[in-house]
């Protein structure tokens, strides 16, 4: 934040705060990361006319639209940052090897999840790199993309994009996808229409319903933002949403290391692949 | 050498490389018993991306080494792979945990500017140790096509004063990255660049959000007697954007002609956020009057109106208003009586409390949240009122008459801690009881945090005792 000043939280504060997000997401923000929460949510403060923390999270536990508060505060901590065709390694170890092998073993439809999808850059990338290989014309490819953050989601819908979604993607692929319309650039639709999109809390115990059987999941830059019990509570919930074979992408920093067993780890070279 | 040492006045910053032995790790943390006069130790992990959780005794022992030379520790520059081996292992609380850009060199310090969780944080620190090497770096990513790398370079050069930079950094006021313009926006208007204030000009009446709000911050930074008027013009422009930006930079500007626009655009004003943030504006005015208006918006129709006239109240302390506060005090919106409660928290006097006290049974649970915290502002004791409702099924207000009582009558606050830090069944309590124990430090409180350290079921309080207990 910039232009707005910085609402101080202080130590009490940041503590029931943290544990208000924990409940409703299971997010859990280390002490050294209070400034993110000072600078995300200062701004809101301020439009509420609040001048201290304390305000807010009363805010959130009494006032009678404290539903859609909620669900504005998630949308503000849960945004992340991505762009085309990140960490793109595996991506195209998915393209090359996992989905040619669910053919040859006779897979006729094969479905994928982008597990938290944000702005939908990722599972945008997997459908042109898809459309680029020719596989939507050899299996039939269904793309789910969920995220907690309904903001992140109605602008995935958009297919609307900044520049700065596509750091170090080729422009072959930027010229041939999108159009470039004021400061943007907008996604080709036929692209647009291979991702169906929809909100999704990873703890919700009824998501495992609503995504049904997988055959691969990519959660990427995710679990990095959970504590233990919620990263194996994540991963249960996608070992038991995978069909056997299959396959689980997570991002280069994240392990499954004392997280849990029930995948076996594959390493390819550009990264690592948890299979099921 | 897989530890090394390196002295920096009384800081020791000890550098560990990946895979390090864990018998070199002890042998280091022994070294440490021979260095004198050492304040601080810092245990740099930077290029540790996992840690075996055998070497989390050697770093256990740093620790305690650390004591004993009488130097505080810290770990610092953790990966989230060594993060998650002491969550695992309960050292996150155990270790003070930090972050120290100075062991990166400049151009690792530059990638992290992709990162949102740590690009201002190493912006700040970059600017504030500016030097020939950092600008170097800086004016390279200024030639890249990276907005994010573009921003943060603009930034961080105007953070650091590098007039030098100027002409550069005017040239992207032209970009079509709007991040970059904004960037420039806000750097130009630091700098004191009056020959841009057209441009800035033209740019907020593009009337894109994002940089609306960082072109008026600029202008009221680069403005001159003529500005009022010029953006007076923009109060009444179609757009709501440019007229809320057009409200921020009169804000700012702050004097008696952008006073009397704010105050005759209030009357004409229809859409309600944006009337809003001119009753915000209006009462960050020190001018008569400005109490008059805000009373006046407490009728308005729009709740958001009436909210932001509330606050305004309470912000600019009315004292003159203070009866015709008291009556908002019961209001049928709880969030203008919220307000109103806030208000009269900072300019009641003991003799008008009983009306505060008076009006708690009849309050929604937040407004009484802000009489209890408003009590306890007033300089004088109410320990019998809450007394009464130090009991009240609400954690809330369990633990705003805790707060409460601690400011007016420490004896009563001591006593209520004591039995709330131990009995109450909400760990919000608990957490604002050990706080006041901690304070306080009654007799044989060390004791009590020991068994409570045992006892305790909430993390966050048992944290917090583990934290004192370290502190002690």
């Amino acid at each position: 934040m910039i232009t707005a000043a910085t609402i101080k939280i202080k130590d009490d504060e940041f503590v029931e705060l943290k544990d208000i997000i924990y409940k409703n997401a299971a997010i859990s923000f280390a002490d050294s990361k209070k400034y993110l929460l000072e600078n995300r949510l200062s701004k809101r403060l301020q439009e509420l006319n609040f001048t201290s923390f304390k305000d807010y999270i009363y805010y959130l536990k009494y006032d009678a639209k404290k539903r859609e508060e909620m669900e504005v505060l998630l949308n503000q901590v849960t945004i992340n940052e991505t762009y085309f065709l990140r960490e793109r390694a595996q991506m195209d170890h998915m393209i090359k090897t996992t989905i040619p092998a669910l053919i040859t073993a006779g897979k006729r439809n094969i479905r994928i999840w982008s597990a938290a999808c944000s702005s939908g850059e990722e599972p945008y990338s997997l459908a042109m790199l898809l459309n680029e290989a020719g596989l939507f014309a050899k299996a039939g490819i269904e793309i789910l993309a969920t995220d907690i953050n309904t903001e992140v989601l109605d602008f995935a819908q958009k297919g609307l994009y900044r520049t700065i979604s596509f750091r170090g993607v080729p422009p072959t692929i930027q010229d041939k996808y999108f159009r470039k319309d004021g400061f943007s650039f907008q996604l080709d639709s036929a692209i647009m229409s291979k991702v169906k999109f929809f909100q999704g809390n990873l703890f919700n115990p009824m998501l495992s319903a609503k995504v049904g059987r997988l055959d691969i999941i990519f959660c990427r830059n995710v679990l990095i933002y959970f504590d233990i019990p919620a990263k194996q509570k994540v991963i249960d919930l996608f070992h038991k949403s995978l069909n056997t074979p299959g396959a689980l992408y997570l991002g280069h920093s994240e392990t499954l290391n004392k997280i849990s067993d029930s995948f076996k780890m594959e390493n390819f070279g550009g990264g690592i692949i948890y299979r099921k | 050498m897989s530890v090394s040492f390196i002295r920096y006045g009384d800081v020791l910053k000890i550098m560990v490389d990946q895979d390090t032995p864990g018998k070199d790790l002890e042998e280091a943390s022994r070294k440490l018993l021979d260095e004198k006069g050492v304040a601080c130790v810092s245990l740099d992990l930077k290029n540790c991306y996992y840690i075996q959780s055998k070497a989390l005794a050697a770093l256990i022992a740093f620790k305690k080494n650390a004591a004993k030379i009488r130097a505080e520790f810290v770990v610092s520059n953790v990966c989230d792979n060594v993060y998650q081996v002491f969550e695992m292992a309960n050292l996150t609380s155990y270790f003070t945990i930090r972050e120290d850009f100075s062991s990166y060199p400049a151009e690792e310090l530059m990638e992290k500017f992709f990162q949102a969780d740590y690009a201002d944080r190493v912006s700040d620190f970059i600017a504030e140790h500016y030097s020939d090497e950092y600008r170097q770096q800086l004016q390279g990513l200024m030639e890249m096509n990276e907005p994010e790398l573009k921003y943060y370079a603009i930034l961080t050069m105007g953070k650091a004063h590098d007039y030098a930079s100027e002409d550069r950094i005017k040239q992207e006021l032209d970009s079509d990255l709007p991040m970059v313009v904004k960037a420039s926006v806000l750097v130009l208007g630091w700098f004191g660049d009056t020959s841009s204030k057209d441009k800035i000009y033209s740019i907020l009446e593009g009337g894109l959000e994002e940089l609306a709000e960082a072109a008026a911050a600029s202008i009221a930074l680069l403005s001159d007697d003529s500005d009022a008027q010029r953006l007076g013009k923009l109060l009444s422009d179609k757009s709501a954007v440019i007229r809320t930006a057009a409200v921020q930079a009169l804000t700012l500007i702050n004097d008696d002609n952008s006073f009397n626009l704010l105050k005759s655009a209030l009357d004409s004003e229809q859409d309600e956020n944006v009337k809003a943030s001119l009753i915000r504006a209006l009462s960050s005015f020190n001018r008569p009057g400005v109490s008059d208006i805000l009373i006046t918006g407490l009728d308005n129709s729009s709740i958001k109106v009436r909210e932001a006239s509330a606050s305004g109240l309470a912000k600019i302390k009315a004292k003159d208003k203070l009866a015709d506060i008291l009556r908002r005090v019961t209001d049928n919106d709880a969030w203008v009586g919220y307000f109103a409660v806030k208000a009269c928290g900072d300019i009641c006097a003991a003799s008008d409390a009983k009306k505060l006290m008076d009006s708690y049974d009849k309050v929604d649970e937040n407004v009484k949240l802000a009489i209890v915290e408003a009590l306890g502002k007033i300089p004088s004791d109410f320990s019998d009122f809450y007394m009464k409702i130090l009991n009240d099924n609400n954690e809330d207000i369990r633990k705003e008459v805790l707060a409460a009582l601690f400011n007016d009558n420490k004896d009563a606050a001591r006593d209520a801690a004591l039995t709330l830090f131990t009995d109450d069944s909400s760990w919000i309590v608990r957490y604002k009881a050990l706080e006041i124990v901690s304070i306080i430090r009654p007799e044989g409180y060390k004791t009590l945090l020991q068994q409570r350290l045992t006892a305790e079921d909430n993390k966050y309080v048992k944290e917090k005792i583990q934290s004192i207990l370290e502190e002690i």
